[in-house]
Parts: structure tokens; C-alpha cells; sequence
């Protein structure tokens, strides 16, 4: 057998509105580098400006299957470029993948749970989103694409922070947040970062999920907290708070994040039920979810993670003397607290 | 099932090697030589009889050569690769006669007409991403290049050469070669991955990244699809006589019965031998046997339509990536994700 049994080449995908630094990023990644056999697949409106050996321009294909479903949708593209580089012996360490600005992420991520010949050979490594701090209040609102790709990403730049105030920054940060608590944001200016907070950071690897965990559940309850928040503000009725309510309320209709953190045992059989509607109801507009959940009579944690319908989850670890607990957290577009928070509570045993 | 006993012994004719996966191999069109082409950029002309080195082009692509295909006259080698060039070989001397980029990063599919094109000779077709040209006998370029809305993942001579049949994941093309305007399309919902017209032109399929294969009557417009394969369908050969089709998805290579009506409502004999998935397929030019091969290496030779239909059975070092019969069918070539070329016969 040949590829079977090398590991996997991580992939990991840059995306970004337009201007907001993605080829900065791709270039400092290259220069950088050092000693990594790197492959980039660039969109084909991208430019390179260093001299790299390997560079494929692609024109986003979207492969539509069982009649254009949102969950089925894979970048062709990509299938066929990741099917020539996975030819050579002399394998490359790291592929870049670089998005045009308007780019959906979820056929490429769905691209490498999917496809049977791209997952032998390549693994996701991560979503790394740059966002233009300076234009990005714009294009929050009026722009789903920029929504989106805050919503699969599991590292944001929050990029050029030279051009815009402290206190404009802590905004935005907060916005971003809010949208999608599980990333690490990251504020650079020119897009300079260490490449250890970019590349090889598991973000769809359960067992990576471990390491993350502290951050993770941190994440599932600050979204927790800030929720309650809110309901105070609401009551304290000031117009200042009103007025950013209104404004979050509207953002809450598109993309936003429901954390879920309670103790408890769960049962299995409703929990499995009550997840497969959910996926099935609303999979389309769940981008990532991520969990630790604790099963009656399971002496495992149980940990998943899922884009869209798609949903990868297995026990990990016992539970030892940690204390049994329930850490989850769905990114999406329209999703609705209060069932799901109701949903996962109904299924507490 | 078959027994193994019964199996005809296999020749090992001859054996080179290139240094990474192959990704092309073609006889010479009087089955003198054989060239083979790698993903390191290697090209090689052997002779086909003792596998003699006669050419060894190192660097004939950087990055990588996707496809290579003789000239009809034999006596020069079309071959594309991944620094988006083509080159036109002199096959005796070795030399480069002339040297084009084909207007994408990766040039990647090539096809010279089977017969002369109008006054034009035979013609070269290549395509590079989303774009086909068609170049004459001594190289020079033929004409506008015609654009497709995506990228060109397979081209095909038909109706003897009279037309060009180009594939994109959306549809496949037929354009008339002199003028490059469209003379019928065959749009597709299910992504195609790959071709294949019968050489009477009247059934067209295509293999699908949906696990199926999509079928056209082209005199009739009606259309089927035979869903359910294991995996996507990339292998998808014809049988010389128009009649048999075969395709493989997963371990098994199914083979359809295409008479009449077509296969519409029949079974298709299914050759399960290959222990791992099929990966290469090849119907003998001027015979009945099917050739297959699959990732573990395993070669099989068949002759689909009777009952005892698995003939032979080889192994190779290294996952198959082609398998091709010299013009006269008498030897196989089999190639190896290794780099391995294999020539063999059935006694």
C-alpha cells in the first residue's frame, strides 16, 4: 500500500474579506518558514508576491451533490488539485489553501471530511480568519461572507489595529467574540504573528480538543455569562444599552453563538436523538460546534466536534476525579438559544 | 468464483523504473515503443521489445508531467506538465522540436486526432485549466483557444475525429475542431469526474464524484444513470465493438451490456478479485481482454463476457496508476505509484 500509511499533510485554510491581509499573511507564512515544504493553493484573483516554488491557482469549483444541499457542498477544486499534490513521494508538510474574499468556508472544510481520496491523504488543520479591523464594522452587517468566515475560523487575525483606536478595537474584539467565542483572536498589524498561533493547531482534531479544553470551556461560559448580561441590561433599560441591544438583537439573527455549560449526566439515547433532529433540522446553519460531554454510565468523557451536518465525536479519556460536566458550543447563523439550550437540558438524565 | 488454479501464467516481459508515481504511458502507435511519463518530471522512451532506455528526458516538466501522447506518425511524442507548458519530442534524436506554454499553471490533458482534421492534418488538442488549443503535426498553434466556464478534466476525439468532446465537472462539449463553436452539450448535475464515448458514438458516459455513472443516448437524448458504486467512478473504458462498458468503483469493475436499448434495466457482470480499490483500466485495442489493476498493485487480466472471466493475475510493487495494451494487444504495461514500469504477457 503506499499513502494509507504516512500521516496525513495538515491544511490550513486562510480566509478573509478583500484588503484584509490574507496574501500578508500567506507571504510572512512563506518567508518565514523555515525548512517546510510548503504547497499553496491560491484563488485565482491571488497574488503572490514572493518567489515560491509551488503555487496552484485554483477558481473555487463548488461541487453540488443530493441536489445542492448545503452540508453536501465540496470544492472541487480542490479535490482535484489535492489529488495531484498527494502524487509526489517527497510529500510536502504544510498546504496552504488562500480563499477569495467572497468564499463560502464550509465546502472547503466539508471538502476534507467528505471526500475518501482527500481525507487518505490531507487533514484540516485549522481556519484562520484576517479581518481588516479598519473596514470590518462595515462589512459586519452588510456583508454574510465576513459573517461567515468569523464564524468557521478557529484563528482570527484581527489585523491592521494600527489604523483604528483602542477603544474602536475592544469593540470590534467584543463583536467577534460574540460571534464565534471558540477562536483565538490574535491582533496583529501587517498580519505579523507567530506562525506556532497559525499553523499545526488541531482545531478539528478531537484529541487536540484536550489541550484546548481550559479555553474551550472558558469560551462555553463566558458565552454563558455574557448572555445573562444582556437580560440585565434589558431590565436596567438604559437608552445607551438599548441601543447596543437592538444592534446585537440584529446580529443575533445571523451568525452567533450559543454556549451551553451545566453539570449533570446525560442520556445517551435521548442525547443521540435529540442531536441527530438537531443536525438534520438545522445543520445547515450550525458552521462548528464543539463539545465535552459526560453520558450515564460512561466512565469516558465523550468529546465531538462538526461542521454543519457533519459531526466527528468519540469517548476520550475517564473522567478520574475531574468532576462530571457538560461543556458545549454551536457557532452558526440564526440559531436559537433558548431550544437549544432547552433541547440539551432535555436530555440531561 | 474463479479458481486460481485455472489461471493462465503471466510473462514478465521486461521491467525500468522511474523515479516517482507515473502519470502517463503510451505505445507508440506501431507498438515499437513505450513512453512513460512521472510526477517528478521525468519522460522516458523505452524500446518496446527489450525495454532499452532509448530516451531518458530528467527534467522534460518541472514539477511534475501530466500526459503524453504519440503523434500518429509515431515519430514524435506530445507531452504537458505542471509548469504549464507542452513539448513536442523528435522521438528518434530526442530533441525538443518545440516548446509552448499552454496558457494555465498545469497543462494536463492531451489528445491527438485519431484521423486527419479537414486539410489541417492531424490535430493536437490540449487542455490547460479552463482553456483547450489545438496545435498541427510540426507544433504550430491552430487556432483560437476555446474557453470553458470550468476546468477541463477530460478530452476525447470522436465520430472518428471529427469532433472534439471536451469535459468540465458542469457538462461535457462537443466542438467542431475548425471552428471551435459548440455543436451539442451534455449537461451534467452529478460533478463529472471523467468520459468516455463509445467509439459509435452513440452512448456517452460519465463517471461522477456522486458515486454513479451518467448515461446518454445521443441518437435518442434520453439519459440514465446507474448509481451506487462504492466510490467515485474515475475508470470508465469502452470495448472496441461499441458493446461493453466498463467501469470500476470501489474493489469491483462493473461491465455493461450497451446492445440495444443500452444498459438500462440490465445487470452488469461484476469481476471481483482485486483486493483493494481499482485504480487502472484498459480494454485491448484490437481484442476482447480487459486489463484492470488496483492500489495494492494487483494486476488482472479478463475476458468479461465469458463464464470463466478472470484470465490472469499479476502483482506490482507499488499501487497501479495505468494499464495499457500494446497496439497489437500482445503486452501489457503496468505502472506504479513507485515508478515501476512492468511489461508483461499472458501465455
Amino acid at each position: 500500500m503506499s499513502s494509507p500509511s504516512t500521516a496525513p499533510i495538515p491544511v490550513t485554510v486562510i480566509t478573509g474579506f478583500l484588503g484584509a491581509g490574507k496574501t500578508t499573511l500567506l507571504n510572512r507564512i512563506l518567508t518565514e518558514n523555515h525548512g517546510k515544504r510548503i504547497a499553496v493553493i491560491e484563488n485565482e484573483f491571488g497574488e503572490i508576491g514572493v518567489d515560491h516554488q509551488l503555487v496552484i491557482q485554483s477558481d473555487e469549483e463548488i461541487f453540488e451533490l443530493n441536489n445542492g444541499c448545503i452540508c453536501c457542498r465540496v470544492r472541487g477544486d480542490l479535490i482535484r488539485i489535492l489529488a495531484k499534490l498527494r502524487q509526489r513521494r517527497d510529500k510536502f508538510d504544510v498546504v496552504l489553501i488562500e480563499t477569495t474574499g467572497l468564499a463560502d468556508p464550509g465546502p472547503v472544510a466539508q471538502t476534507f471530511f467528505t471526500d475518501e481520496e482527500v481525507k487518505e491523504s490531507f487533514a484540516l488543520d485549522g481556519i484562520v480568519t484576517v479581518v481588516d479591523a479598519r473596514h470590518v464594522g462595515l462589512h459586519f452587517d452588510d456583508t454574510r461572507e465576513v459573517r461567515e468566515q468569523i464564524g468557521f475560523a478557529d484563528v482570527i487575525l484581527l489585523n491592521k489595529t494600527d489604523l483604528v483606536s483602542p477603544a474602536e478595537l475592544e469593540k470590534i474584539e467584543a463583536r467577534i467574540r460574540k460571534m464565534n467565542p471558540m477562536a483565538k483572536v490574535h491582533r496583529t498589524e501587517n498580519a505579523a504573528i507567530d506562525l506556532n498561533k497559525v499553523l499545526n493547531i488541531g482545531g478539528f482534531d478531537l484529541k487536540r480538543a484536550l489541550e484546548l479544553e481550559p479555553d474551550f470551556l472558558k469560551a462555553a461560559e463566558d458565552e454563558h455569562e455574557h448572555h445573562h448580561h444582556e437580560h440585565d441590561h434589558e431590565h436596567e433599560g438604559e437608552d445607551h444599552h438599548e441601543h447596543e441591544e437592538e444592534h446585537d438583537h440584529h446580529h443575533d439573527e445571523d451568525v452567533t453563538s450559543v454556549g451551553i455549560s451545566t453539570p449533570g449526566d446525560l442520556d445517551e439515547k435521548k442525547l443521540s436523538d435529540w442531536l441527530g433532529t438537531l443536525l438534520r433540522t438545522k445543520g445547515q446553519d450550525i458552521f462548528r460546534m464543539k463539545g465535552i460531554l459526560s453520558v450515564k454510565g460512561r466512565d469516558m468523557r465523550f468529546v465531538f466536534q462538526g461542521v454543519h451536518m457533519l459531526m466527528d465525536g468519540r469517548p476520550d479519556r475517564p473522567w478520574g476525579k475531574e468532576p462530571r460536566h457538560n461543556a458545549l458550543i454551536f457557532i452558526g447563523r440564526n440559531l436559537d438559544r433558548q431550544a437549544l439550550n432547552e433541547g440539551f437540558k432535555s436530555c440531561l438524565v | 468464483m474463479n479458481s486460481s488454479s485455472q489461471l493462465r501464467p503471466v510473462a514478465f516481459s521486461w521491467h525500468a523504473r522511474l523515479d516517482d508515481f507515473i502519470t502517463g504511458v503510451a505505445w507508440s502507435p506501431r507498438g515499437d515503443y513505450l513512453a512513460t511519463a512521472s510526477v517528478s518530471g521525468q519522460v522516458a522512451i523505452y524500446d518496446a521489445v527489450k525495454g532499452r532506455t532509448i530516451h531518458l528526458f530528467e527534467r522534460a516538466h518541472a514539477d511534475g508531467c501530466d500526459a503524453l501522447a504519440w503523434r500518429p506518425d509515431g515519430a514524435a511524442l506530445a507531452t504537458a506538465g505542471r509548469d504549464g507548458k507542452w513539448k513536442l519530442w523528435n522521438a528518434e534524436e530526442g530533441k525538443v522540436l518545440v516548446e509552448h506554454e499552454a496558457g494555465a499553471l498545469w497543462a494536463e490533458h492531451l489528445a491527438w486526432s485519431p484521423r486527419t482534421v479537414g486539410e489541417r492534418g492531424h490535430l493536437l488538442a490540449l487542455s490547460a485549466g479552463t482553456k483547450v488549443t489545438l496545435w498541427t503535426e510540426p507544433g504550430e498553434s491552430a487556432g483560437e483557444a476555446m474557453t470553458f466556464p470550468r476546468t477541463v478534466t477530460a478530452l476525447a476525439w470522436i465520430l472518428e475525429g471529427s469532433t472534439l468532446a471536451v469535459a468540465t465537472s458542469t457538462s461535457v462539449s462537443l466542438r467542431n475542431p475548425l471552428t471551435g463553436k459548440e455543436e451539442r452539450s451534455f449537461p451534467s448535475r452529478d460533478p463529472i469526474l471523467n468520459m468516455a464515448f463509445s467509439p459509435s458514438g452513440k452512448w456517452l458516459m460519465t463517471g461522477n464524484q456522486d458515486c454513479s455513472v451518467h448515461v446518454w443516448n445521443t441518437d435518442s437524448g434520453t439519459e440514465m444513470h446507474m448509481r451506487g458504486y462504492a466510490s467515485k467512478v474515475r475508470q470508465l473504458v469502452w470495448h472496441r465493438g461499441s458493446r461493453w462498458l466498463a467501469a470500476s468503483g470501489g474493489d469491483v469493475v462493473s461491465v455493461w451490456d450497451c446492445s440495444g436499448r443500452g444498459p438500462e434495466g440490465r445487470t452488469p457482470t461484476l469481476l471481483e478479485w482485486h483486493p483493494d480499490q481499482i485504480s487502472a483500466l484498459h480494454y485491448q485495442p484490437e481484442g476482447d481482454w480487459l486489463a484492470s489493476g488496483a492500489r495494492d498493485g494487483s494486476v488482472a487480466v479478463w475476458s468479461p463476457t465469458q463464464r470463466q472471466n478472470l484470465i490472469s493475475g499479476a502483482k506490482i510493487s507499488s499501487g497501479v496508476t495505468h494499464v495499457a495494451w500494446s497496439p497489437d494487444g500482445k503486452w501489457l504495461a503496468a505502472t506504479g505509484e513507485d515508478g515501476e514500469v512492468q511489461v508483461l504477457s499472458v501465455e
